[in-house]
C-alpha cells in the first residue's frame, strides 16, 4: 500500500506555501533539455560564479562574526570588514540584478550532501 | 543494467508483482544473509521526476509491508546482478549495522522557513553597526534553530539537519525516531509551532531511513 502526499503531513503551521515553492525549485533540478541559448549560458555561467562568490562571502563573515563573538577584533578591525562586507554585499545586489538572478538562485544542490550554502 | 531500489535483512516479505522504474519488474535476490531488491533494464536509465517518485514507491511499498530497508540512492545503476553483490559484500558489515540502526525506525522530516525575509543588517552607512546587526542576527537564528531542533533531537536516536540563510531563513532536518515515539515527536512538533507563529513549519512522514543508510555520528 502506497501514501499519498498528503498523508504524510504530519503537523504544520497554517502557512506552508514557502515549502510548495521549494518544491517548484526543486522541480528544476530535472533538466529536460540542453538549452544552448547563448543568453542562457552566460547567466548560468555567471549564476555558478556568483553561488561560489556568495559561499566564500558566507564562509568569511561567519568567520568575522564568529571573532566578533570572541571579543578579538579590535573597532578597527570590526569598521574595516564590515566596509568589506557592505561593498561586496552592494555589488552582489548589482549583479544579481544584472543577470536576474534571485537569492534562491545562488545555491547548489549537491544531491545527498545537501544544499551547498 | 541492474537498478537497486534498497538492501533489506533475511526477513524481507515476498512482493510479487511490484513494478519499478519505467514498469519494469521488481525482483529480490539474497546476496548471503542481505537481500537486494533491483529491477533490470536494457540500458543505463536517465531518471526523471516520474522515475524519482517510481523509485520511492517501491521503497514505500516494502516498508509498508513492514520491511526494514535501507534505501539505496537514485543513481544505484550495476552493470550485472554480479557487480551488485560484489558491492554489497564488499559494504556487509556497515550494510547490517545500518539495517540494526534503522530496525523498527522511521525517518520524519521537518521544515522551517521565516515567512518574511529578515530585513537586511541594520545600519546601512556604518560598517561597525552594519557588523554588530549581522552578529546580533546570526546569534538570533542559532537560537531560533536550537529551539525547533533540540527538543525534536533529544526523541529520536539520530538526526541531521541543514540551515540555509541565503535568502531567508530555512531550515530542514531529519530525525530517526522509533515508531512508538511518534506521537510524542508530533505533541512537541506542535508545541514548536505554537511558540514560534513567525515561522512556517511542516512535519512530515513517516518515511524510509533516507537520510540514515549511512554512519554517522549524532549531531
Amino acid at each position: 500500500m502506497s501514501h499519498e502526499a498528503g498523508d504524510r503531513i504530519l503537523g504544520a503551521s497554517d502557512d506552508v506555501e514557502l515549502f510548495a515553492e521549494q518544491l517548484d525549485n526543486l522541480r528544476d533540478a530535472f533538466p529536460r533539455r540542453i538549452n544552448a541559448d547563448p543568453e542562457n549560458v552566460e547567466r548560468g555561467l555567471a549564476q555558478l560564479v556568483l553561488t561560489l562568490i556568495e559561499l566564500l562571502r558566507q564562509l568569511m563573515e561567519r568567520q568575522a562574526l564568529r571573532r566578533m563573538e570572541q571579543g578579538t577584533l579590535s573597532e578597527e578591525q570590526i569598521e574595516r570588514l564590515g566596509t568589506t562586507f557592505m561593498k561586496l554585499q552592494e555589488r552582489m545586489d548589482e549583479l544579481k540584478v544584472h543577470f536576474e538572478l534571485r537569492d534562491e538562485d545562488l545555491n547548489l544542490n549537491l544531491g545527498p550532501l545537501g544544499d551547498l550554502l | 543494467m541492474i537498478h537497486l531500489y534498497a538492501i533489506a535483512g533475511d526477513s524481507l516479505p515476498r512482493r510479487d508483482g511490484l513494478a519499478g522504474i519505467d514498469g519494469a519488474a521488481v525482483e529480490i535476490s539474497s546476496v548471503d544473509d542481505l537481500r537486494v531488491v533491483f529491477s533490470r533494464h536494457e540500458r543505463g536509465l536517465h531518471v526523471d521526476e516520474n522515475g524519482v517518485v517510481e523509485h520511492a514507491r517501491v521503497i514505500d511499498d516494502l516498508t509498508s509491508a513492514g520491511a526494514t530497508v535501507l534505501p539505496a540512492r537514485l543513481q544505484s545503476d550495476y552493470a550485472d546482478e554480479g557487480a551488485l553483490a560484489t558491492a554489497v559484500r564488499e559494504r556487509a558489515l556497515s550494510l547490517r549495522n545500518a539495517l540494526q540502526r534503522v530496525a523498527g525506525r522511521v525517518e520524519l522530516g521537518v521544515r522551517a522557513a521565516e515567512r518574511t525575509t529578515s530585513e537586511r543588517a541594520a545600519g546601512a552607512d556604518d560598517p561597525a553597526a552594519y557588523m554588530r546587526a549581522r552578529l546580533a542576527d546570526a546569534q538570533r537564528l542559532d537560537q531560533v534553530v536550537a529551539a525547533i531542533h533540540e527538543p525534536l533531537a533529544a526523541l529520536s536516536d539520530d538526526s541531521v539537519r541543514h540551515v540555509v540563510t541565503i535568502g531567508g531563513f530555512k531550515m530542514s532536518s531529519a530525525y530517526l525516531v522509533k515508531k512508538e515515539t511518534l506521537d510524542d515527536f508530533r505533541s512537541v512538533f506542535d508545541t514548536i509551532v505554537s511558540e514560534h507563529p513567525d515561522l512556517a513549519l511542516v512535519c512530515t512522514g513517516p518515511w524510509p531511513p533516507y537520510s540514515f543508510v549511512a554512519a554517522r555520528g549524532r549531531e
